[in-house]
């Protein structure tokens, strides 16, 4: 039992807790935001994949440091990070088109507007 | 002469860079480009075409260790072709004023984004155009501005979004596995890690209970845009999937299940539909299914799939109504009939249309156990199908009308592709023409007119997150972890 592995477990429920959030939220922002909570979970989880690394690192003189981080995870993180914030202004956008059309935000309510 | 690496570079200038830069420039004048995209599509479909001919492979890395990496082999350009092809013939079919200026901004991004995906050989490149795609994708959905549209449309975005999510997860544990995010890594990848990536590749992909999301999209978008989802859009699912599948020996297991499952389920959704529309959107899920069972094959029938459905929902817009119980008591004009006739024949796999070669091979390389399913499923689409064909035609209209550009294009675009295909043998050509005629006998003796209201709960955006969710547990039980 180290700390990398409490960390990845409380991670793995962020992810678990939003996707539950996802499913059983019936207000179309909290499913917004539990699908953020989804993301920001996946992403912590890269950077510590970062950290417990064991490869070379990229310094000149590796006897004086202890530990060292991964690089590579995190430069590509940054991606995952932006595009998650674009999906999520571009959804919050047309939410709050929705909400004018429908005056209301919940999905069951929305969905029945066409049920035959 | 070039070096191949060169070429490589080349190409990836002309099937990515070129529509972005011209997609870029064009925000500025967006109806313009009726007239200068097609010559973006031409270039790249012709560039795929000529390496599809001369049987060219290269594999580059973009910029050193860790670098991008991007293979181009057959079955990249397979899909390139079909993406330049898609792409050409919906631009030739639109009007003036049919979709507002700024669809043709977005389709050059959207072109170039599917290009992009289709040649990828790393995941977390995948990942990243894939996401771009859905946002492109996104705008385009509700780009008529109804408010049915948009809530599709964001619907869209969230079960894309989760999936993503999970395939990104997927990328992490490849990475920890292996240090490496190409998809060689794939070869030696335990099995969770390699679920995650299908069932984020198969939200994407319209695959199975995950794809849920795609009648309704498809279906209410417009005709044009709906030609572009089901053509291309679908595909970039679909590609990394057949990569994954072709390279990972537990994924070919769990792909090939889905596929059977897929298949089946959609056309069974199709036959009993009402909506023309959403009909074509089933068949788009249960056509995937035929797409995985055989991943060796699979961008063969991608390519003539996007070509057929392209055109169908093309056709399919033209009609002044959705409803098939509508259209069957009032008739259809026999110019509006013989693009959606050559189409349905197409697809349900006539030689000649281009639908054969693809399937007939499908069908001869199949698992033993996936043949009785697959057959059900081509009859299924037989009889789907012939709800459309039957519909009473009303004679007399220009014939002139019939040879409009875009029907051509298409026309003469499957059948050369029946011909480069060059796959012929008499028992199979026996075979797929039984199969339509009972499937046509089958419609005319019990289906004529019933139209059964089928619980559509699962199409809501919550089970589509909740299956989703129980198809990775159900992989992980059958197939173990």
């Amino acid at each position: 039992m180290n700390v990398i592995f409490i960390v990845r477990i409380m991670l793995l429920s962020v992810v678990a807790i939003g996707l539950a959030g996802v499913l059983f939220k019936r207000n179309l922002i909290m499913k917004v935001i539990a699908m953020d909570i989804m993301n920001t979970g996946v992403i912590s989880l890269f950077v510590l994949s970062a950290w417990q690394s064991s490869r070379a690192p990229v310094i000149r003189d590796p006897s004086s440091v202890i530990s060292t981080a991964d690089p590579v995870p995190q430069a590509v993180i940054l991606t995952a990070i932006v595009i998650g914030f674009s999906i999520l202004s571009l959804i919050v956008v047309y939410v709050m088109d929705l909400s004018r059309y429908f005056h209301t935000l919940d999905t069951e309510r929305i969905q029945e507007k066409w049920k035959r | 002469m070039l070096q191949p690496g060169g070429m490589g570079l080349l190409s990836v200038f002309l099937l990515v860079m070129l529509p972005f830069l011209t997609g870029i420039i064009l925000f500025s004048r967006p109806r313009s480009g009726r007239s200068v995209l097609p010559f973006v599509y031409l270039s790249s479909s012709i560039l795929a075409a000529l390496m599809l001919l001369s049987g060219q492979t290269f594999s580059i890395s973009l910029e050193g260790s860790f670098g991008v990496e991007l293979l181009m082999d057959q079955v990249a350009w397979t899909f390139v072709l079909m993406n330049g092809l898609v792409f050409l013939g919906v631009t030739l079919s639109l009007e003036n004023d049919s979709l507002p200026g700024i669809a043709f901004p977005l389709m050059a991004l959207l072109h170039g984004t599917a290009n992009a995906v289709f040649m990828s050989y790393d995941l977390f490149n995948v990942f990243v155009c894939i996401e771009l795609s859905g946002i492109l994708a996104f705008l385009l959905i509700r780009l008529g501005n109804k408010p049915r549209q948009v809530w599709s449309a964001v619907q869209y975005l969230i079960a894309g979004n989760v999936g993503m999510i999970l395939y990104l997860l997927g990328c992490l544990y490849a990475y920890t596995w292996s240090g490496s995010f190409s998809m060689d890594t794939l070869k030696e990848l335990p099995k969770l890690p390699v679920y995650l990536l299908i069932t984020g590749l198969s939200v994407k992909g319209g695959v199975f209970l995950m794809g849920l999301w795609l009648p309704e999209a498809h279906g209410e978008a417009e005709s044009a845009v709906s030609a572009l989802l089901s053509g291309v859009i679908v595909k970039t699912g679909i590609a990394p999937l057949l990569r994954i599948a072709s390279l990972s020996s537990s994924a070919l297991d769990v792909v090939s299940v889905l596929a059977v499952l897929t298949a089946l389920f959609g056309v069974f959704y199709a036959v009993f539909e009402r909506d023309i529309k959403k009909m074509l959107a089933y068949h788009t899920i249960s056509q995937t299914g035929f797409m995985l069972a055989l991943p060796g094959i699979g961008h063969l029938y991608a390519l003539a799939h996007g070509l057929f459905k392209g055109w169908l929902f093309l056709s399919a817009g033209k009609l002044d109504s959705r409803d098939l119980k509508e259209l069957k008591k009032r008739g259809i004009s026999l110019t509006l009939w013989i693009p959606i006739f050559l189409g349905a024949l197409a697809i349900s796999g006539i030689p000649g249309l281009g639908g054969f070669g693809g399937k007939a091979m499908i069908f001869n390389g199949l698992r033993e156990w996936q043949i009785p399913f697959m057959y059900i499923a081509a009859l299924g689409t037989c009889l789907s199908f012939a709800k459309l064909i039957f519909i009473p035609v009303i004679p007399g209209g220009q014939l002139r009308k019939v040879l409009s550009t875009h029907n051509v294009f298409f026309l003469v675009s499957l059948v050369a592709l029946e011909i480069m295909t060059g796959y012929f043998r008499w028992s199979s050509a026996v075979k797929s023409l039984l199969l339509v005629v009972s499937g046509w006998a089958v419609y005319q003796l019990l289906m004529r007119g019933s139209y059964r209201i089928l619980p559509k709960w699962s199409e809501d955006i919550d089970h589509i997150i909740g299956l989703t969710f129980l198809t990775i547990l159900g992989m992980i039980g059958v197939f173990g972890l």
